[in-house]
């Protein structure tokens, strides 16, 4: 799976494959796990590209929510394709994680503006 | 130990040639030995001998000249003669009958030694009557000095000798003899101090072969050496110099025998070795040799035995470890003391291969034991979360209001897919299926939880949305994995079909109606359960008609990937649900599950997969199972075409 990392004031973007299942989900998770271990507080998953996620897939984004708010950060989950939108719709992720349309809105939610 | 034998073999050989060179070095030498003493000998008594020989030529002149002409001159002569050579035994002038006086007929005058005391007799007597003796009669018929044979001289010296008798003349004509004695004691004692060192032996024969000295007495006078040993015999009396392997004259051995001349052969000096008692030497030196031999050879195979043992017996040591280790036992410890070095370096790798084999085996056990802890742990969760299912069917076999059937077809690696029916009461029927995210053995556990709290909290008779509430919160707590379960949960009132369903995050179950219709059946949707403590969850209701179904499942159905990686789908799902809605719910179960296998076909299936059905009959019961009839694939095959 690739994963694109893009580091923007404090915030950092992560861009993903259009593949989460069972098989991607242990990278996904140990690369986000790792970023937090490293400081990161601010993380946007990108998921632009994304139009396949199951439950091994939705158990990252779970975890690494919890994982950061824990440790008071934010995990900003933005672009999500309509298919995607309404699995997280329907396992309720949309009510207790932050998402947003796009990269703009995400970086607003983080507190952090958009480069002009 | 085979080592020995070459050694032993170059050991009997060298003895072999050592022995044989020794024995023909020893007859050399003797035969050297004896020729050299025999000449030396030889030439010691002629020497003596040839010194008394000029004394009767001297006598013989004295006489001669004619200036002793009385019988007193002569007889003093003489004595003086025999008193001033002390080698001689004794001396004689004997004249040819009336040659030295008209009155004399026989004229003898001898003197001779007598215990000291010079003796005198006339030997011109009847009894002894001279001209008898050959010491007389050669001389004077052959003209010339001769030594005699060897004699008793009965009468005269009364003892065994030799004479040398030489002629003198007077006018040209013989006159007499003038003789001087050897006594054979005298050369036995000269013969006797060939001190031959402890073997050998001399002896001396006359010309004509009579034994003069033997160190055997019987032999003197008695015997000729022609007669014991012809061979000899001829030669000694051919006055030969040389040597003989021969018969000893006395005895059947064999002896190396060397002779010389005495006196242009007048005598013959034998040296006898005879060859047992030389050979004894050789035999000695053999057996010394031998001896030597055998401790060398004894040292060497001693030796050979040390070094053999501790190079052969740490091998085979190090073999029988091999085997061990071979057949398994790698704790085994191997003793490199005693070793040669060589042998040493061998045992100690072989100690080290055995340890890091012994290491590897270790790791590969260790591995191997988790691993199959693991797939253990695995198997025993998966068939754990298995036997928490209710597989027994009919479920409710006395009650003819509905029907439920269910079927899990679980993947290789444990998921979390669960489903459960119960009665709450006499009324109520729960039916519910769940997925909870992700696999393993956590996965396993937090179904396993979170099935029993659900129905729990159900049974406790709570409002439905109370309950899920409940379990919610109580997930939550346990949840720390970033897990959480999907869940639909549906409340039967078998009474009147009315249905209370809630759904926490899971795909809506299809509605298959009596009257054929079909679709998913919303509303009632929450978040899944362990996302978030206090949500609420919303309850939907839906009134049923007798002979509709319900049908729950996971995403392990519409998920599932065909060979071409294309997902089954709720559409599939759908066409299926369609042929088979009006089949018993067993057969409506099974049909998706056979349907989904045919789709995914030798695609490894990467999900549980989880199928309910629920039919309410109603309170008559008005569909009898049995009557149906449609089979299930045939019509698939038509809706895909």
């Amino acid at each position: 799976m690739q994963i694109n990392e893009q580091k923007q004031g404090d915030v950092m973007i992560v861009a993903i494959d259009d593949h989460l299942d069972t098989i991607a989900a242990p990278a996904f998770e140990q690369r986000l796990l790792g970023l937090i271990d490293g400081g990161e507080r601010k993380l946007i998953v990108d998921c632009s590209a994304l139009q396949y996620v199951n439950s091994a897939g939705l158990k990252v984004f779970l975890l690494t929510a919890k994982k950061i708010e824990t440790l008071g950060g934010q995990l900003v989950i933005c672009s999500l394709a309509a298919s995607v939108l309404m699995i997280f719709e329907m396992i309720g992720f949309t009510r207790i994680m932050k998402i947003a349309p796009n990269r703009e809105e995400a970086l607003l939610a983080l507190g952090s503006s958009a480069p002009a | 130990m085979w080592v020995g034998l070459p050694a032993a073999l170059l050991f009997a050989a060298v003895v072999t040639s050592a022995s044989l060179r020794s024995f023909r070095r020893f007859s050399e030498e003797t035969q050297a030995r004896a020729q050299v003493a025999a000449r030396h000998h030889a030439a010691e008594l002629e020497a003596m001998l040839r010194q008394v020989e000029k004394i009767p030529d001297m006598v013989g002149l004295e006489m001669e000249t004619g200036a002793l002409d009385t019988t007193e001159a002569v007889e003093s002569y003489l004595r003086r003669v025999v008193e001033a050579n002390p080698e001689i035994y004794g001396s004689a002038i004997a004249f040819k009958p009336f040659g030295f006086s008209p009155e004399i007929r026989d004229y003898g005058p001898y003197w001779y030694r007598h215990k000291g005391e010079a003796e005198f007799v006339q030997l011109g007597t009847p009894d002894y009557n001279y001209p008898q003796w050959d010491w007389y009669r050669r001389p004077r018929d052959e003209g010339q000095a001769i030594w005699t044979e060897p004699f008793f001289d009965d009468g005269g010296g009364n003892v065994v000798m030799i004479t040398r008798a030489v002629p003198f003349r007077r006018h040209d004509q013989f006159w007499g003899i003038a003789t001087i004695d050897m006594p054979v004691s005298k050369l036995t004692a000269t013969v006797q101090r060939i001190a031959m060192g402890q073997r050998g032996y001399g002896f001396l024969v006359s010309r004509e072969g009579r034994f003069i000295t033997h160190p055997n007495p019987e032999m003197i006078m008695n015997r000729m050496v022609q007669d014991v040993n012809p061979q000899l015999g001829a030669r000694m009396a051919n006055g030969e110099d040389g040597w003989m392997l021969t018969r000893e004259p006395d005895g059947g051995r064999e002896a190396w025998v060397a002779f010389s001349p005495i006196l242009d052969g007048a005598l013959s000096l034998a040296v006898v070795f005879p060859r047992e008692e030389v050979l004894a030497d050789a035999n000695r030196l053999l057996a010394e040799l031998l001896a030597l031999g055998l401790v060398g050879l004894a040292l060497l195979f001693t030796a050979i035995v040390l070094v053999a043992r501790s190079v052969a017996r740490p091998i085979g040591k190090l073999a029988t470890a091999a085997q061990e280790v071979a057949g398994g036992n790698l704790d085994l410890q191997i003793d490199s003391r005693g070793a040669t070095s060589e042998v040493r370096h061998l045992m100690d790798a072989f100690g080290r291969m055995t340890r890091d084999l012994q290491m590897r085996m270790q790791e590969l056990r260790y591995t191997t034991t988790i691993k199959e802890r693991l797939e253990g742990e695995m198997s025993a969760a998966r068939s754990i979360q298995m036997s928490l299912l209710p597989k027994t069917f009919p479920a409710f076999p006395d009650r003819s209001e509905f029907d439920v059937h269910a079927v899990v077809r679980p993947a290789r690696e444990v998921g979390g897919d669960f489903y459960d029916f119960f009665l709450i009461d006499e009324r109520r029927l729960c039916v519910l299926i769940g997925d909870v995210a992700g696999k393993g053995v956590p996965a396993a556990l937090f179904m396993a939880v979170s099935k029993a709290l659900i129905k729990a909290n159900v049974m406790s008779g709570v409002p439905l949305s109370v309950a899920v509430g409940h379990v919610n919160d109580e997930l939550c707590e346990e949840a720390d994995a970033g897990m959480f379960v999907t869940l639909l949960a549906a409340v039967l009132d078998t009474a009147t079909g009315e249905l209370e369903y809630a759904n926490a995050g899971h795909l809506s179950p299809f509605l298959l109606g009596a009257d054929g219709s079909l679709g998913p059946l919303d509303g009632g949707h929450s978040p899944a359960l362990a996302l978030t403590k206090r949500l609420h969850f919303a309850t939907a209701r839906h009134q049923l008609t007798p002979g509709d179904s319900l049908f729950l499942f996971t995403d392990g159905v519409t998920e599932a990937l065909s060979a071409s990686r294309e997902f089954y789908t709720p559409q599939r799902l759908q066409i299926v649900l369609r042929d088979v809605c009006a089949l018993p719910v067993q057969r409506i179960t099974r049909s998706v599950i056979q349907d989904v296998r045919t789709f995914a076909a030798d695609e490894a299936q990467a999900d549980d997969i989880s199928v309910l059905a629920l039919r309410w009959i109603g309170a008559t019961g008005l569909i009898n199972d049995d009557t149906a009839t449609t089979p299930a694939t045939q019509p698939l095959t038509r809706s895909l075409s």
